[in-house]
């Protein structure tokens, strides 16, 4: 399979198939990201569909500094997610479009009660990240819902990795050590 | 984090909607335009049997099952000239078809009919699905009909007569006879038709009265641009016999029982052993409905509360309303009602994470001990924590109609399922005249009506049938819109009616499609001016409630879920306070 360098490289010469490969491969990590930052289903929905539009848009600006997608993808989702609802008008139509693909389940009951207890989970377990100032929760919102590393949320946000890293410690001190970071136990000294 | 991540993989695209997904996202950033392949995937499922298809058609008579043969029809069809303008169309058999298409023709309408033998259909899509929308509001798109009945008519002419000839009957101007002698089973105006759109009519013999081919069924829609050939394939199973309801109750709501399983003469959807069990629950059980009602409410520290004195209650639900600056936190509540056939309760109330709009007051709230939204006497309410922590509040309590609780359920039963008929019907109960069309939904009687629309779909026990009907003709009332794609508290996805009331404020009602079963109603601030009077965004919801299951069962103790081995066996009536 086909790297994310490769593959942005044929979507910047205008290659929606490709543009579609990596819809595939990222749709799923960036609503994730969408989902704890909004906690609003049809938000992230529409957030995840803009992010990739967005990115198509600008795929001309943007380059790759590794050979993953997802600090570009996910960096964008941060702005979407931040600006979310001002959607440009151009993007109405495709997004529309988007969103009203895929079907109702089959299931509606049991898939809805299990969706409604992630919502939950999801509500209850950000609550404390989600009332860090805006800088703070970006950067931590970032190392617990996605797999980026620090260079990589970096890279994502386009700060210098001490300002992650500062960022971090005070979002940290803040919850009163409230987030620990077991998965990243090398970065624990900050 | 110290605390494990929720799994939000129900909450994520599954593979199948991934692509689809993709597949939209491609096309939508292809040059050139749409790709039709591309296209086609996600319009497959989107205004063919959605609400709207059959809004205009006023079908009392069911349905079209005619023996194929027979002494009294030498021709597959006849056409004689109706009064008021245009043709009546008796059509026996769709074996002409290239005969029906030339008289459809002659009349002003362009059409594809196609006969197939017994258990095919025409592989879709063939066409692109379109709506034809009528004069003084409502519309025609797609439909299927079936069952016992006599032939089916086509009626092409003004939608205006039509429509007078119908509220004739109904008032009673015109006898039975003489009515179902002169009105066909839907009426084509080919002054509503653009010149792009065209009829599409696929047929097929059922069996029929011991004959496996002894009466036919059919399907009809409405196409925009160019209609491919049909290509037969292989109906699934059963598809022909149990066409109408409930798969395509969001579209088709003319359909009888049909098929190998209905008996002969059964006149009405209602009798059908295709739809779920509607009955109330009997003696010694109860109807079990789980609800997530999610409501915004404001905080009150500092006025006096009301319910009980030991206990007052310092939230109010008149929030943006009464109390614009009282701080306002969303209040979910999973609330589980088990109803006996007299009217008496019980009342689970199990309440979710307080959550206030600003951190200031949540911290306030908690500061203050957390003080639960709900009302709480400890005479009547038992309140205590569950294993997850959660306050959960049990209560006995009556139904508001009491004894009577389900008594509506035989009336409602005996309402028309056609919605122009429905419409007229709850316009006048006995009787009496009004205009034919809809009235806005704005005007006193469009609003009259409509809320009775929305009455009858929030009715514990109703029919798929009826619901669609009542869903068609609340979408025909000029002033009512319609939504699709639009997500429920629960995440679900349906099609959603909207009802913009006074000052920006309104109803939203999502629905499946294709059950017309409704998911969940929301009261929200659509717009102006309450938006800027309350300061928040157009489409904010302030109270929504999902209905997630329910069904009968045995015991006040028992859930749905418990009692039928799964919610699809039990879960099949709806929902509902």
């Amino acid at each position: 399979m086909a790297g994310d360098l490769q593959l942005w490289e044929r979507i910047r010469s205008g290659d929606p198939e490709a543009f579609g490969d990596l819809y595939e491969r990222h749709a799923r990590a960036v609503q994730s990201y969408c989902l704890w930052r909004s906690a609003d289903l049809q938000a992230a929905e529409d957030a995840t569909a803009t992010v990739f539009l967005e990115a198509w848009r600008k795929r001309g600006r943007l380059t790759l500094s590794s050979d993953s997608a997802a600090p570009l993808l996910l960096g964008i989702a941060n702005n979407v997610v931040r600006r979310q609802w001002r959607s440009e008008r151009r993007h109405r139509d495709a997004l529309e479009r988007v969103r009203n693909a895929g079907q109702i389940p089959n299931d509606p009951e049991a898939e809805a009660i299990a969706r409604l207890d992630a919502m939950q989970q999801l509500r209850e377990g950000g609550e404390a990240i989600r009332r860090l100032p805006r800088r703070e929760r970006e950067v931590l919102a970032l190392l617990a819902w996605s797999d980026l590393s620090y260079a990589e949320i970096a890279e994502a946000l386009g700060l210098p990795i001490g300002t992650v890293r500062s960022r971090l410690a005070r979002a940290r001190t803040r919850l009163g050590n409230a987030f620990p970071d077991p998965a990243r136990p090398a970065e624990e000294a900050l | 984090m110290n605390e494990p991540k929720p799994d939000l993989s129900p909450l994520l695209p599954d593979n199948a909607t991934l692509k689809e997904r993709r597949a939209a996202l491609v096309e939508s950033v292809s040059p050139g335009g749409p790709d039709p392949q591309a296209a086609s995937a996600w319009r497959r499922r989107g205004p063919r049997l959605a609400l709207g298809a059959v809004l205009g058609l006023a079908v009392v008579a069911v349905a079209l099952i005619v023996s194929a043969g027979g002494d009294n029809a030498p021709a597959a069809f006849a056409v004689e000239p109706q009064e008021g303008g245009g043709v009546r169309i008796e059509v026996y058999s769709l074996e002409d078809a290239p005969g029906l298409e030339r008289a459809l023709a002659q009349a002003g309408i362009r059409s594809q009919v196609t006969w197939l033998p017994a258990g095919m259909l025409c592989r879709e899509p063939h066409y692109s699905p379109s709506i034809v929308h009528l004069p003084g509001g409502g519309s025609l798109g797609g439909f299927e009909m079936g069952g016992p009945g006599d032939a089916l008519t086509i009626s092409v002419g003004s939608t205006r007569r039509w429509r007078e000839r119908f509220g004739e009957h109904m008032r009673g101007e015109i006898s039975d006879r003489e009515y179902y002698r002169s009105i066909a089973n839907f009426n084509l105006d080919p002054e509503a038709f653009r010149p792009d759109q065209s009829v599409v009519i696929s047929g097929s013999p059922v069996p029929y009265g011991g004959d496996p081919e002894g009466g036919s069924a059919a399907k009809v829609g409405v196409a925009e641009g160019p209609v491919e050939p049909c290509v037969p394939v292989s109906a699934p199973a059963r598809s022909i016999g149990s066409i109408g309801l409930p798969q395509s109750a969001g579209g088709g709501t003319e359909g009888a029982p049909g098929g190998d399983e209905a008996p002969p003469q059964t006149p009405t959807v209602a009798e059908s052993s295709d739809v779920p069990a509607e009955a109330p629950p009997a003696p010694g059980q109860f109807l079990y409905t789980k609800t997530k009602v999610v409501q915004l409410q404001g905080w009150l520290p500092n006025g006096p509360g009301t319910g009980s004195k030991s206990n007052p209650r310092h939230f109010t639900a008149h929030v943006p309303g009464n109390y614009p600056n009282a701080p306002a936190a969303l209040v979910p509540t999973v609330k589980e009602v088990w109803t006996d056939p007299d009217g008496k309760t019980r009342v689970r109330e199990t309440l979710g994470q307080v959550d206030f709009f600003s951190g200031t007051d949540q911290k306030r709230w908690e500061n203050a001990g957390s003080p639960p939204p709900f009302e709480y006497d400890p005479k009547d309410h038992d309140v205590r924590r569950n294993g997850s922590g959660r306050l959960v509040k049990e209560f006995a309590s009556r139904s508001w109609r009491g004894p009577r609780v389900f008594s509506n359920v035989s009336k409602l039963s005996q309402l028309p399922t056609a919605p122009e008929a429905l419409r007229l019907a709850i316009e006048h109960p006995r009787g009496g005249s009004s205009p034919v069309d809809p009235s806005p939904a704005n005007s006193h009687r469009g609003g009259v009506t409509a809320e009775r629309l929305m009455e009858i779909l929030s009715e514990p026990i109703t029919s798929a049938a009826l619901r669609a009907a009542a869903l068609n003709a609340l979408a025909e009332i000029p002033g009512i819109g319609l939504k699709r794609g639009v997500a429920d508290v629960a995440g679900r996805r349906g099609d959603a009616i909207t009802w913009i009331r006074e000052r920006g404020f309104g109803h939203e009602l999502i629905f499946d499609p294709r059950t017309s079963k409704v998911l969940a109603q929301a009261e929200m601030i659509f717009g102006e001016p309450a938006a800027s009077e309350y300061g928040v965004a157009p489409g904010t919801v302030f109270r929504e409630s999902a209905f997630l299951r329910s069904g009968v069962v045995d015991s006040m103790r028992e859930t749905a879920a418990e009692a039928g081995g799964g919610p699809v066996a039990t879960a099949s009536t709806d929902r509902r306070k």
